[in-house]
């Protein structure tokens, strides 16, 4: 089974379990901090415009 | 699965009397299924549990069943509905201002509003497509309305906890075009389907920076959860003609045998401190 995890200032971590819970893989990962930026921006506006 | 409900019913114990709780889709699937559960975990706590949705009659219904079932004669909980088409942004704003003028502090925010369609875009009255609108745009704007009340229950040391109930993206590897946030070109399905994942993994990332805790449900366990408990089949729309055969295939995909078995690891989103057992985690 697939999780997702996210620890605040760190960034997501991805991992998947067995069905007993045993780790089969564990990887940290950072997000692209423009798309990031964008993304907000973006969601930003568009909900705006629709309010 | 017995540490899992001894690990909820004690995540349930620590929620302060009076909790508010709010649940958006919470008229049907895995929504009303959180909803229902938390109210019966919490009984005697005298909380508040508000569900957000189109569907006045279901909601109604479950209010109902719950209330019959009580034991309780006093502190009962307060159970409300607010009606919400979420496609529309005007009306997520609605919905959370009606929250927030009569509550100004929530405990657990559980966003699992979802729309399954094979349509080609189709955009809202407010040009934003019905997909995007319902899965990601809406649900940013329940969070991001919500979090003061979220953070002001932080504050004074209570739990406050969102949940997203939605597919995992693969951070990284989605389809994300940010020329084309709005998905305006080259729309697909299956396209869609990741993309609205991928932006609730950069959602997430950047509401941590607000201090609420966020819990994301792998997409796997969503379905199982749903289809064995019978309650998102019925909106799939490629069903017909063959819903037997279909949902026979389904079943035994998900091994519905055990009557929402599933269920019971979403208790683990009310939590902030369980990690990786069987279901998603979380963060500070």
């Amino acid at each position: 089974m697939w999780h997702a995890s996210l620890t605040k200032g760190v960034g997501l971590g991805w991992c998947r379990t067995g069905a007993k819970g045993e780790v089969i893989i564990d990887e940290k990962f950072t997000l692209d901090e423009e798309i990031v930026t964008k993304l907000w921006d973006h969601t930003v506006e568009v909900t705006k415009t629709a309010d | 699965m017995n540490d899992i409900k001894t690990s909820n019913a004690a995540a349930f114990e620590a929620l302060p009397r009076g909790a508010v709780a709010v649940f958006v889709g919470g008229t049907s699937g895995i929504g009303q299924a959180m909803f229902e559960l938390f109210v019966r975990s919490t009984t005697g706590k005298a909380v508040t549990a508000i569900v957000v949705g189109r569907n006045q009659k279901a909601a109604e219904e479950s209010f109902a069943a719950l209330r019959a079932e009580s034991k309780e004669e006093n502190d009962l909980p307060t159970l409300k509905f607010i009606s919400c088409d979420v496609t529309l942004m005007k009306n997520v704003r609605k919905a959370t201002k009606e929250i927030l003028d009569s509550h100004s502090k929530i405990h657990i925010l559980v966003v699992s509003q979802g729309y399954l369609t094979l349509d080609s875009r189709t955009p809202t009255e407010e040009g934003l497509d019905r997909k995007l609108a319902v899965d990601y745009y809406s649900r940013w704007v329940f969070i991001h309305e919500l979090i003061p009340a979220l953070e002001k229950a932080r504050s004074e040391g209570e739990k406050a906890t969102v949940t997203s109930v939605l597919g995992l993206g693969k951070p990284g590897k989605g389809p994300i075009d940010p020329d084309d946030f709005g998905v305006e070109k080259n729309y697909g399905v299956a396209r869609i389907a990741v993309t609205v994942s991928s932006y609730q993994n950069y959602m997430l990332q950047v509401s941590g920076s607000f201090s609420v805790i966020l819990v994301i449900i792998s997409w796997f366990l969503g379905i199982c959860t749903a289809l064995s408990g019978d309650r998102l089949y019925p909106c799939i729309p490629w069903r017909r003609p063959h819903s037997h055969h279909t949902k026979v295939q389904l079943d035994a995909f998900v091994g519905s045998s055990t009557p929402d078995p599933s269920f019971d690891h979403l208790y683990l989103c009310f939590r902030r401190d369980v990690r990786r057992v069987h279901v998603a985690r979380i963060f500070n």
